[in-house]
């Protein structure tokens, strides 16, 4: 008889298996705890300045002070404020775009070429000239956000829509939908689960672009805080900036991941 | 001596069989379809899909389509149902030339095409809605077609709670609350498994000896189509065109029972050597070179 032993392997090591809410957890907390303790040790090991490198309990104590004494909750709020308004234009430009794009060669065809390219220019290179259009105010920071996102949110919608089932646009078109109603009723909706997909994604591409955003002439945020902390070497203050910048990024990406779970019950994971 | 030699010719029809073929041919013509032709043109060149079909579906008729694949059994039915435009000819429904996809003629596809964010129960009434109706008259309506095809325990199901056939007979419901004049069908059981299969044929018979409808079916199984239809389509392939038009003898109500009737057989029997010349048969002619040792043969 062979022993069976031969075929048995660690979980977490068969391929395509997942695993269970336990290995989940314990595997992050390993991950997470080994990243801390390392970080903690090297901190207080004398290796390196701790000036540069403050312990995590030093960040926790300086992101405590920013919020109980130095109002940091404010500047919160203005970051936030950004993301969701320059954000939201951002989607309210892009759905219809990526809509008729995917659904329609016209429209791809003319738009396409044109928006195409932009995804190539980075972002902050629009600085200066925003800066000689928008001046220093808030439209400035606004549109920067807006120029991070928009392209790819375009072409990543329009994609989405092009990967519509074909055949269901023809059934509706047998049972009598219009063409208004084929896009609407079925292209978009059916797109729907796909859009929250790709404007997730791109939510947590819109926060890797806050700082920079408000790193040129800004007196409030999460980035000005911490440009301010640069200046006087409070290198806990700009870790505790990142870390709640972090924070607030997987919070949303939550919020949208239960917004996709909860919305398209039939299109969760593993459903057909 | 075989026996198929033994076989009647399903050509030689007993006097009811010719009745019932007269009588047919005397309702009035639901959908005729004159010199119809598709041509396929791409950067490669072009296709010749269909070529000059004539034929008329009579009220009430179960006409099945078959042929090859390949043969444009899909491009014919994709004509029919206004998803595609013909090169040269015309159709025709109750007299009148149609063009494009309409209501009044429902499609139900090979694949599955439920709408995955509606209920059973929207899904069939996404016909009506289009239309411009709603309220309970609808919903009431709706009941009945679900009921109809057995489902009514599902009528707040999502698709994919459901099992193939199930879907499809969900996709039958819901073609039929447009109350068409024509249910066109593309392999629609093409998916499911041997049994399933049988199941829904006969649950099809039941539903079109039930309600006013005429149906279109192709399909590529001989048994489906000898099984179902009145007058069974056969389409030769390259280009596409209509080899012979079978009236299927075998009575009806149709049972699996009747599988082994002669005039059964003979009917399969025919568009067997229509559709598979006795010269494609055996290998397609294609010599194997022999790999397996001396003293191993099989039969
Ligand atoms: N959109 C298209 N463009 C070019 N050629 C096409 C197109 N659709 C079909 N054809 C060609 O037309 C012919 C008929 O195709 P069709 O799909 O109608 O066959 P079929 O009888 O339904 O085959 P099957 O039994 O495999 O479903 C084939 O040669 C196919 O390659
Ligand atoms: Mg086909």
């Amino acid at each position: 008889m062979t022993p069976p032993s031969r075929h048995r392997l660690i979980p977490g090591w068969r391929f395509f298996e997942p695993i269970g809410w336990k290995g989940k957890l314990g595997l992050g907390l390993l991950a997470w705890g080994s990243f801390l303790l390392g970080w903690h040790l090297l901190s207080v090991s004398g290796w390196a300045n701790p000036r540069l490198l403050p312990s995590p309990l030093e960040v926790l104590r300086a992101m405590a002070e920013l919020f109980g004494e130095r109002g940091f909750g404010a500047d919160v709020l203005v970051s936030l404020r950004r993301i969701l308004l320059s954000f939201g234009a951002a989607v309210v430009v892009a759905l219809p775009l990526g809509l008729l794009m995917g659904a329609f060669a016209f429209p791809e065809n003319l738009l396409n070429p044109l928006i195409s390219p932009f995804r190539y220019l980075p972002a902050p290179s629009f600085v200066p000239l925003l800066l000689m259009w928008l001046g220093t105010g808030e439209m400035q920071k606004l549109a920067l956000l807006f120029l991070g996102v928009i392209w790819f949110l375009v072409t990543l919608l329009m994609d989405n829509t092009r990967a519509v089932s074909r055949d269901l646009v023809e059934s509706a078109q047998t049972l009598g939908a219009n063409r208004r109603q084929a896009l609407l009723k079925v292209v978009f909706r059916s797109a729907l689960p796909t859009y929250v997909d790709t404007i997730r994604q791109m939510l947590a591409v819109s926060w890797t672009y806050l700082v920079i955003a408000e790193i040129v002439a800004a007196t409030d945020g999460i980035g000005a805080m911490m440009m301010r902390a640069k200046r006087l070497v409070r290198v806990d203050e700009i870790m505790a900036g990142i870390l709640v910048i972090g924070v607030l990024g997987l919070v949303s990406d939550a919020i949208l991941r239960g917004v996709r779970w909860g919305c398209f019950p039939y299109a969760r994971d593993g459903r057909k | 001596m075989t026996a198929v030699a033994t076989l009647p010719d399903y050509r030689e029809q007993s006097p009811a069989v010719a009745e019932r073929f007269r009588k047919l041919k005397q309702r009035p013509v639901v959908l005729s379809v004159r010199g119809l032709g598709k041509t396929f043109g791409s950067t490669e060149g072009t296709v010749t899909a269909l070529q000059g079909l004539d034929f008329d579906v009579y009220r009430r008729e179960f006409m099945c389509v078959i042929g090859q694949s390949g043969c444009g059994k899909s491009t014919l039915i994709r004509i029919l149902s206004g998803l595609e435009q013909p090169t040269s000819g015309e159709l025709l429904l109750d007299g009148k030339v149609v063009h494009g996809p309409g209501p009044d003629r429902g499609m139900v596809f090979q694949s599955y095409t439920l709408f995955p964010w509606l209920t059973v129960k929207q899904n069939v009434m996404f016909g009506p809605k289009m239309a411009g109706r709603t309220g309970t008259a609808v919903e009431q309506e709706a009941r009945q077609w679900i009921e109809m095809v057995g489902l009514s325990d599902f009528e707040n199901s999502y698709p994919f709670q459901l099992s193939g056939g199930m879907k499809q007979r969900v996709a039958i419901a819901r073609a039929l609350a447009n109350q068409p004049r024509i249910l066109l069908m593309d392999e629609p059981f093409g998916a499911l498994d041997a049994q399933t299969r049988a199941q829904m044929q006969e649950y099809l018979l039941q539903i079109w000896k039930n309600i006013d409808i005429t149906i279109l079916f192709i399909t590529h199984d001989l048994d489906e189509a000898v099984f179902l239809a009145d007058r069974i389509l056969v389409l030769k392939a390259k280009p596409g065109r209509i080899d012979e038009i079978i009236e299927v003898p075998v009575p009806r109500p149709r049972s699996l029972d009747q599988a082994i009737d002669p005039e059964y057989l003979a009917t399969k029997h025919r568009i067997n050597e229509l559709i598979h010349p006795r010269e494609q048969r055996g290998g397609g002619g294609v010599e194997i070179p022999r790999m397996t040792m001396a003293g191993d043969e099989v039969e």
